[in-house]
């Protein structure tokens, strides 16, 4: 079973689009060269896909699957999850540093010299 | 303001929106701990709480945005351990603390006797009225898994209400602390570090005003929350023990 043409230029478009979409958002510095990996891995999966349908007719046969687009909806939602799970490790990353920066501070704030004016400076 | 001098107390007050009733508990810790120094966290409060403190005299560290009540403890170890002071007290801002019964928490690290003391509201007389039902199964679920666990029998668990010495003060201020559920792991976890952790009893008044962080089915929630929190405690057993191992007592 292979793809029809039409099908493969609409998937190949669809692949290139998404390549040179995060390309470009890296260029802009609006998506950091950290995160756009996987991204970038997607694109060239979904790239490989079509290029070499053969290779997941393959991967469904492996793995029991009876239609290709069965294998596919797997790979998809294995691959969502896998984005889910970097973007809780990011979020949890960031939250600990702003909990440090805001503690940190607040401890500097009250050292500041403003801070401790005679008007505010505390007494035992 | 300062702890350089030997057994300088500071006693660390979170606070979030607690408009009218941080002014008094500052005063009450006045009155009973004359000596001792008051910091306020003020937890991105808009109530003008900041403000109340500072004119009842406490120092006050304000978090530019709202971290939670784990992350202001944090912020007041931290700044307990920057300014050198050996022991600790930290209370709620809400006045179900007892500014009056400090110094018994006080007397049993200044003993010796503990690296933490625990105020707790049902230690002799289980008064539970304080307390929801929900609440209270909640404590006896949470108690009876630290018991388990570390062989300690609390009876308030989730009490705030807490003195710590300068082991217990370097321990918590050592990024070690759960922000997230700052609660009955902590005593786990302390315990499993070689902390040794102690309840004594305490007067506390009912909440006067204000929402209170465990009505409704918030202990339900809390309750499931601290049986992971637990659970993490203990995959990072050999953290602790390692930490033990380093600090043990001269």
């Amino acid at each position: 079973m292979a793809l029809l043409p039409r099908q493969f230029i609409a998937s190949i478009i669809l692949s290139i689009s998404l390549l040179v979409l995060i390309i470009r958002l890296v260029q802009k510095g609006r998506l950091d060269i950290a995160y756009c990996w996987l991204w970038l891995f997607i694109g060239a999966g979904i790239m490989l896909i079509v290029i070499r349908y053969d290779w997941l007719t393959r991967v469904s046969s492996l793995i029991g699957a009876v239609a290709n687009t069965t294998t596919l909806f797997l790979l998809g939602f294995f691959v969502l999850l896998m984005l889910c799970l970097q973007f809780s490790l990011v979020i949890s990353h960031h939250r600990r540093q702003i909990k440090r920066l805001t503690q940190e501070l607040a401890v500097l704030r009250k050292e500041s010299p403003q801070e401790n004016t005679p008007s505010t400076k505390p007494a035992k | 303001m300062s702890g350089s001098q030997d057994n300088q107390v500071l006693v660390i007050i979170p606070c979030f929106n607690e408009r009218n009733r941080i002014g008094n508990v500052i005063a009450e810790v006045k009155f009973n701990l004359p000596a001792s120094d008051i910091v306020v966290i003020n937890d991105s409060s808009h109530d003008g709480s900041g403000a109340e403190a500072r004119t009842a005299g406490a120092s006050v560290l304000t978090h530019s945005s709202n971290l939670g009540y784990g992350a202001s403890l944090e912020t007041g170890y931290q700044y307990a351990v920057r300014h050198k002071y050996n022991t600790v007290l930290q209370m709620d801002a809400d006045g179900q603390h007892l500014a009056s019964e400090l110094p018994k928490l006080l007397q049993i690290i200044r003993n010796n006797e503990s690296d933490i003391a625990i105020g707790s509201r049902y230690c002799k007389n289980e008064d539970t009225s304080l307390a929801s039902p929900l609440r209270h199964f909640a404590h006896k679920i949470i108690s009876q898994i630290i018991f388990i666990i570390t062989r300690l029998r609390l009876s308030d668990p989730t009490s705030g209400f807490q003195a710590l010495n300068k082991r217990a003060l370097t321990f918590f201020s050592s990024g070690v602390f759960p922000c997230d559920y700052p609660d009955s792991d902590v005593i786990i976890m302390a315990h499993l570090a070689g902390l040794r952790v102690k309840e004594v009893q305490t007067n506390m008044q009912p909440r006067a005003s204000g929402k209170s962080m465990h009505s409704g089915l918030t202990p339900v929630y809390y309750t499931l929350k601290m049986i992971l929190a637990m659970f993490v405690v203990l995959l990072n057993l050999h953290a602790w023990r390692r930490w033990r191992n380093l600090n043990k007592e001269t």
